[in-house]
């Protein structure tokens, strides 16, 4: 499974600040120049707050807040994800996307750690992510509104691209994802989507000034005229 | 004032009924230009106005919910450039216009747009749109702290409360800076009243306080 997870960052720039929270909850501040997907939700570019849910039941719920942490945006069941090495800095896997689209966030893995979270979609969203990987993707009944409570106790499948619901352990392979480098691009904030702000006078006032002077100087060369005539 | 022209020939006075009939020609076709452009504009809106109340009364009920996160059914992956987006009114100003993806000119001829890069109405996050100040956006002149505007879309309908009015440079593109509260910005030329590229840009920005017909 997985074979072809794409790979980091392509196309999404994203900036890991050092990390500020504690090994407890992972947390985490992202910044991502460009949209991403989670699961249930589309995050605008921006800086988010990643870190596990304060769950000893299930040490697999991600929560993603604002950079402020005063808004959440949801709750996402993960699984563990395992790595061969353990990666410095924070990594981010995506699941390969049309260019027009938001990355998709596969798993996230903290620095230092060989477990990650990937992550679970919810099911019509999985479905067609696996269509579109080729792919089986992770899913659940979930939604990025529960409760970590709600999802301790979630049961986890895989959905193929042919719609077939089949066992986690099926669908992962025995190898683990192949070590990805890590580039911590240099600081930058999230840049604004355009240079200037749109051009919004429409060239109407200036061509009805244009309409409104050729029709009085029409007038007034056709009175000289037949004034001198 | 007594204007004296002399003719000394036929020839001068065929120029002067030439160039009578020349501009009476172009003022029309400029003219005739405008009223296009307003009647297409008209007929667009009028057109998309009636598809998009048709789309809302027959949407699934699951689309709009009370929640600030984005639904499964995103409108970051239904809309493609140049597509329907939705409807933006302030009901005091009876300011109610279409808004597609996008502010290509095409786009902004017809009906307001979504910049692209900024989040959609259903993300948390600022929403940008764009409208002609010479069309759509016109009213916006009277706006004022405290005015609701709500953006009805296939995923919801969330209401705004006008925090601020500004007038910025165009290079002043921080009022689209991604902000950590859901908020919209319109943005719209200034002055109102300027033939010509305006130097300046008029920008309305509102806070998320909630999201009509959520129940």
């Amino acid at each position: 499974m997985f074979k072809k997870l794409a790979v980091l960052l392509t196309g999404v720039l994203v900036l890991s600040l050092p990390t500020f929270g504690d090994e407890w909850n992972k947390k985490t501040l992202l910044t991502f120049s460009q949209p991403v997907e989670i699961p249930g939700v589309i995050l605008p570019a921006g800086q988010y707050v990643f870190k596990l849910a304060d769950s000893n039941a299930n040490r697999h719920i991600v929560q993603v807040f604002n950079a402020d942490q005063d808004q959440i945006f949801a709750t996402i069941l993960a699984i563990p994800h395992y790595r061969m090495q353990p990666a410095d800095k924070t990594l981010i896997l995506f699941d390969e996307r049309r260019a027009d689209q938001p990355q998709a966030i596969h798993a996230w893995f903290y620095p230092g750690a060989l477990y990650g979270q990937e992550f679970v979609y919810p099911r019509s969203r999985a479905l067609e992510l696996a269509r579109e990987t080729h792919q089986p993707v992770l899913t659940g009944d979930v939604t990025p509104t529960e409760t970590p409570t709600e999802l301790e106790k979630t049961p986890v499948v895989a959905v193929t691209p042919e719609n077939k619901e089949v066992e986690v352990a099926e669908a992962i392979e025995t190898a683990p994802a192949a070590p990805t480098q890590w580039t911590v691009p240099a600081p930058a904030v999230a840049p604004a989507p355009e240079k200037e702000l749109p051009e919004t006078a429409s060239p109407l006032p200036f061509i009805a000034l244009l309409g409104v002077s050729s029709l009085g100087l029409a007038w007034l060369l056709k009175t000289i005229r037949s004034h001198n005539s | 004032m007594k204007v004296t022209v002399h003719w000394s020939s036929s020839r001068k006075h065929r120029i002067f009924r030439y160039a009578h009939i020349t501009f009476a020609i172009l003022g029309c076709v400029a003219l005739g230009a405008c009223a296009f452009a307003y009647f297409n504009a008209g007929v667009f809106q009028a057109y998309e106005r009636w598809h998009f109340e048709k789309a809302l009364l027959a949407r699934p009920r699951g689309l709009a919910g009370p929640s600030p996160v984005a639904p499964v059914q995103s409108l970051r992956l239904a809309v493609k450039e140049g597509v329907l987006l939705g409807r933006i009114e302030v009901p005091r100003l009876a300011l109610s216009v279409m808004v597609t993806e996008g502010i290509k000119p095409r786009n902004l001829r017809l009906a307001a747009g979504h910049i692209p890069g900024t989040a959609f109405p259903d993300e948390p996050g600022n929403v940008g749109i764009a409208g002609h100040r010479d069309m759509f956006f016109r009213r916006l002149r009277e706006i004022r702290q405290g005015d609701i505007i709500t953006f009805t879309t296939l995923a919801g309908s969330p209401e705004y409360s006008v925090e601020w009015t500004r007038v910025v440079k165009p290079k002043d593109i921080d009022v689209l800076d991604v902000s950590s509260q859901p908020v919209l910005t319109l943005v719209t030329c200034y002055p109102f009243y300027y033939v010509g590229p305006a130097p300046e840009r008029f920008i309305v920005r509102a806070r998320l306080i909630g999201r009509a017909g959520s129940s």
